[in-house]
């Protein structure tokens, strides 16, 4: 299983690694902001993506848009500060499968990737 | 002494306590969560210009509903606990992963207040964090400016907020 794991912090990019190496999961592609994850995820199929809602160049929700319009239905979690009903709405409507707001604690994560994660 | 008790006993006013209540909530929440840190907040501060006692801050600037930026200011010592508690390892320098770490704990602080506040529309920008000892913080004069000093393991640090329209600005519906 390949995860496509996009954050403009390095150190929120190595907790989730960190969290998805604990379920078994070691292919991971990072990406540092919106565009370099379009860019990795038209370069490589995943399996699944992790994304952070704002970040430079293109926002998580630009991801979320982008990956939709290409038709593709990989599951995407967005992790992210922003938890607004109206943003959380507009993530769902976008295609986002999960939301998962900052702070977390490290179960909280667990339990969102044991829902798609299958190695 | 809870912030509930701290805040009853400086008597800050209601206006005030709106600001300061759910960042002092969100702050000791984000440490719990992300480092499992105690915090306690043991002080409030109002006024005008701030220069920070501490070696590293985060800034997120605030638009929208309110205009401003929040502000938050570590020590050197507590920024390389929080990057060990982080990392696994500990820095010894305020190298590229303690500024992303202080970028990233303003980051949630900043978010996970903005959501608490209670106020419609307000926008955040991305963080940007300033190193050395002795950097100055200053608010703009209109801004109406709370600073919140936070005890933890390994030392305090400050929670600066920073920001205009507070009086004009209108709550969410639930």
């Amino acid at each position: 299983m390949k995860v496509l794991v996009a954050d403009d912090s390095g150190i929120m990019r190595k907790i989730i690694v960190r969290s998805l190496n604990s379920v078994g999961v070691t292919d991971i592609v990072e990406a540092a902001n919106g565009q370099e994850a379009i860019d990795r995820f038209k370069e490589t199929p995943v399996d699944l993506i992790l994304t952070d809602w704002n970040m430079p160049e293109k926002s998580g929700l630009d991801v979320v848009i982008e990956v939709r319009a290409m038709g593709s239905q990989v599951p995407i979690i967005m992790v992210t500060t922003e938890a607004q009903k109206g943003q959380v709405i507009a993530a769902i409507q976008a295609g986002v499968n999960d939301y998962l707001t900052k702070p977390f604690e490290a179960d909280d994560l667990r339990a969102k990737l044991d829902k798609f994660v299958t190695v | 002494m809870t912030t509930s008790s701290l805040i009853s006993t400086l008597k800050v006013s209601e206006e005030r306590q709106r600001l300061i209540q759910p960042f002092a909530n969100c702050t000791k929440d984000v440490f719990s969560m992300m480092l499992n840190w105690e915090t306690e907040l043991t002080g409030i501060f109002s006024m005008d210009g701030f220069v920070s006692q501490y070696d590293c801050s985060g800034f997120i600037g605030v638009s929208g509903a309110l205009q401003g930026s929040i502000v938050v200011s570590v020590d050197q010592i507590v920024a390389f606990a929080a990057a060990e508690a982080f990392l696994g390892s500990r820095p010894n320098s305020i190298n590229a992963e303690v500024i992303d770490m202080v970028g990233e704990l303003t980051n949630m602080i900043a978010g996970a207040g903005k959501d608490r506040i209670g106020i419609a529309g307000i926008a955040l920008g991305l963080p940007t964090v300033i190193t050395g000892r002795g950097h100055t913080v200053t608010f703009a004069n209109s801004a109406h400016v709370e600073i919140l000093q936070f005890s933890s393991p390994h030392g305090p640090f400050t929670v600066e907020i920073g920001v205009r329209g507070l009086k004009n600005a209108t709550s969410k519906s639930k």
